[in-house]
């Protein structure tokens, strides 16, 4: 009977760690959408204002998401010689292709082209942020929930 | 050249790819003045005055940079940033940090009749800055003889009179003097981050990256120099400018491009310049033993002058 409980008790904890994984990548894909439209943003003001080279805006730019910070040492690390491998686990295919686009057409334009473009991604990162947040805020707590109770669920049936 | 020097001028130069890098290790940089790089041919060097193609640090290939690598050094020089050097680029060069200067050859784009930019580059020509140190001296004395007269330095390219006007810039903004110093490519002061990277003295103000007739007007209404040195008076309008200066009670050292004073001559364009007797003195520099070679000291009549 002991091990029987131990059993559900590992179920819960399982259930309990999926949910809490699915909730942590709404949450990153949220946080990971926001710094990347403050990105935009930042470039959009300090390139029409200053023509600032976009390393020097991105090298000080400050991201709490770590796989958007990720991306940003590997863009920085590609200006300075390296390959551009742009690495990415909590992103769709057709997200991370305009993701990997947009660094790669970076600075690559004169000023007008330049600040169109920011503009017309900044659009579509707006579209992908507001999808990440609703996700967020519709299942984020509900994978907990239903991580444990599916765990446990699992648990009965071993019962 | 200290080895902290020598390695500036190569961190400097890391846009450009890692064979040519390495190679370029090999040489003392204290003597490199000009990389030459052309689509598919063989990279050369003008080094100690001499013209010498770049061979693989094994020393059994010649470097050949292809077209595309020639893009991707353009990107990379700048910065990835390519809006920040368009106007650059449009007028066939892009100065980087540290004052050196690319000359970028390629296809002109167009928009109506003015180049938008350029695409397609063929070719890059890459000039190392260096500063002499008392490599003025001469033309500072001819300054000075002449109870501060305008002054133009004629030279042709490569003949070494941004290096002069370099030195010169230091040794009268040393002596008290205030100068404005157009710095329209950024090559003289090297300024980065609103810092001379190069020494031009403790009295020089800097406009760079500025049209010199917006920077001439701007400098003498608000900063009110002693002395406005520039690089490079090429137009017409350059000239109308200068003229302007010489009228406004301001001193005023520039630079021009020829192979002497009959050239000028030659030039319609200049023709108001001399006849005016805008400047008091004329400084004729050659490379012919070795950049910065004086060849003669004029006055306003064209007159030759010992100093």
């Amino acid at each position: 009977m002991t091990t029987r409980l131990f059993m559900v008790f590992l179920s819960c904890i399982g259930g309990l760690m999926m949910g809490l994984f699915l909730s942590n990548k709404t949450k990153n894909r949220e946080k990971y959408f926001a710094d990347l439209l403050n990105l935009v943003d930042r470039l959009i003001s300090d390139i029409s204002y200053l023509q600032d080279p976009a390393i020097k805006i991105i090298s000080s730019f400050e991201t709490k998401s770590i796989h958007f910070k990720k991306n940003i040492d590997e863009y920085l690390e590609f200006t300075n010689g390296g390959k551009f491998n742009f690495s990415n686990t909590i992103l769709n295919k057709r997200e991370a292709g305009i993701i990997n686009d947009f660094f790669n057409r970076l600075g690559t334009l004169d000023y007008e082209t330049q600040i169109n473009e920011l503009n017309s991604k900044k659009m579509l990162f707006i579209q992908m942020y507001d999808g990440a947040n609703k996700k967020n805020k519709n299942f984020g707590k509900a994978f907990i929930k239903l991580g444990f109770l599916g765990g446990l669920l699992v648990g009965i049936m071993i019962l | 050249m200290s080895i902290a020097a020598k390695i500036n001028i190569l961190d400097k130069l890391k846009f450009l790819p890692s064979v040519l890098l390495l190679a370029l290790q090999k040489l003392d940089i204290a003597h490199l003045q000009e990389i030459r790089i052309r689509g598919n041919k063989p990279v050369r060097v003008l080094y100690q005055n001499n013209f010498i193609v770049l061979l693989t640090p094994c020393k059994t290939q010649k470097i050949i940079i292809t077209s595309e690598q020639i893009a991707q050094i353009v990107l990379r020089a700048a910065e990835f940033s390519i809006y920040a050097f368009n106007n650059q680029l449009s007028c066939g060069y892009i100065t980087i940090q540290g004052g050196i200067r690319i000359g970028v050859a390629g296809e002109l784009v167009y928009e109506g009749h003015i180049v938008k930019t350029q695409k397609n580059f063929t070719s890059l020509v890459i000039r190392i800055p260096h500063e002499i140190y008392g490599c003025a001296n001469r033309a500072y004395k001819c300054i000075q003889n002449s109870k501060n007269k305008n002054t133009l330095i004629i030279s042709p390219p490569g003949a070494g009179k941004t290096t002069l006007l370099r030195d010169l810039t230091r040794q009268i903004s040393n002596a008290g003097n205030n100068i404005l110093l157009v710095d329209e490519r950024n090559e003289i002061a090297a300024c980065l981050d609103g810092i001379a990277r190069l020494d031009i003295g403790d009295n020089t103000d800097i406009i760079n990256n500025a049209q010199k007739d917006y920077a001439f007007s701007f400098g003498i209404r608000s900063l009110r120099p002693d002395y406005i040195i520039t690089d490079e008076l090429a137009n017409e309008q350059d000239i109308k400018t200068a003229i302007y200066v010489s009228k406004c009670g301001v001193k005023i050292i520039a630079s021009v491009h020829a192979d002497s004073i009959f050239d000028l001559k030659n030039r319609e364009e200049f023709n108001g310049i001399l006849e005016q007797k805008i400047f008091g003195r004329y400084i004729i520099l050659s490379s012919k033993n070795g950049a910065g070679t004086f060849e003669a000291i004029l006055d306003e009549d064209l007159r030759g002058i010992t100093i």
